[in-house]
């Protein structure tokens, strides 16, 4: 059965593990598309606060990101005002979804491996 | 909006001129955007320390990405480059230069005490200037 990890192209491997910036930013948008604020504020979120990310880290990411064609920008059209029309709004490519994938089955093997090792409590599910 | 959030984002212009030029005009005004939300947000629920946390946050972004995206510029390495070598070249000479002058009081001084036999261009011997 081909895993997520499979399904990657080749040239995209490298890419994982993915970088905490990166896994963020694809987690957040993987809900659907954001202006880079919402991005920011989700990250904060789903890590718990844990990490943090400035514009200048955000943004260079974003055009890594873009320039990988794991987002892409969407045809959102802005608010009224001068403030929302300067927001862009981006959301995740199918390569996106599939390294985002193949990233959290990275880490799924991870934490059943750590369980077979008992590093971890078993959770009851 | 307070004045100190608008100082700040006013202040936060002049710190995207840290980025590069073509990395500014892609993303130079949504980031002034999101620094905003980011300072307005945090004044209303943090006040002072949350502007201040922001700001930490936004000037340790200029050593940790401004700088390093700057120095991946072709013309900053070359100017940054050519820099380094210039310093290392008249460090080099100054080095030498210094070495010189120290030999010549060697001769003069320490040397008179501990070569009193050596002769100088002068004709004269050290163990005369200790006379």
């Amino acid at each position: 059965m081909p895993t997520a990890a499979n399904r990657v192209p080749d040239d995209m491997q490298h890419l994982l593990p993915l970088t905490p910036a990166v896994f963020f930013i694809l987690f957040a948008l993987a809900d659907g598309e954001k202006h880079g604020y919402a991005i920011m504020q989700s990250v904060s979120r789903i890590s718990d606060n844990q990490f943090r990310m400035g514009p200048g880290t955000l943004y260079t990411t974003i055009q890594r990101l873009l320039d990988l064609d794991l987002i892409e920008e969407t045809e959102s059209a802005g608010g009224q005002s001068d403030h929302e029309n300067r927001r862009r709004y981006y959301k995740l490519t199918r390569t996106g979804k599939t390294i985002l994938a193949a990233d959290i089955s990275r880490m799924e093997s991870v934490v059943r491996l750590a369980r077979e090792k008992k590093l971890v409590p078993k959770t009851s599910e | 909006m307070t004045s100190a959030v608008r100082v700040s984002c006013g202040l936060y212009k002049m710190v995207l001129l840290t980025y590069p030029r073509d990395f500014r005009l892609r993303f130079g005004s949504e980031m002034a955007t999101t620094f905003s939300d980011q300072i307005c947000a945090e004044w209303k629920h943090n006040g002072l320390p949350g502007v201040a946390r922001v700001w930490r946050s936004a000037v340790g972004e200029v050593l940790s990405v401004a700088v390093p995206l700057r120095l991946r510029s072709p013309i900053v390495i070359a100017t940054s480059l050519s820099l380094l070598l210039s310093t290392a070249l008249f460090m080099t000479v100054f080095h030498a230069m210094t070495h010189v002058c120290n030999g010549e009081q060697f001769t003069d001084s320490a040397g008179a005490r501990r070569f009193p036999n050596l002769t100088r261009c002068d004709g004269l011997s050290a163990r005369d200037d200790m006379r």
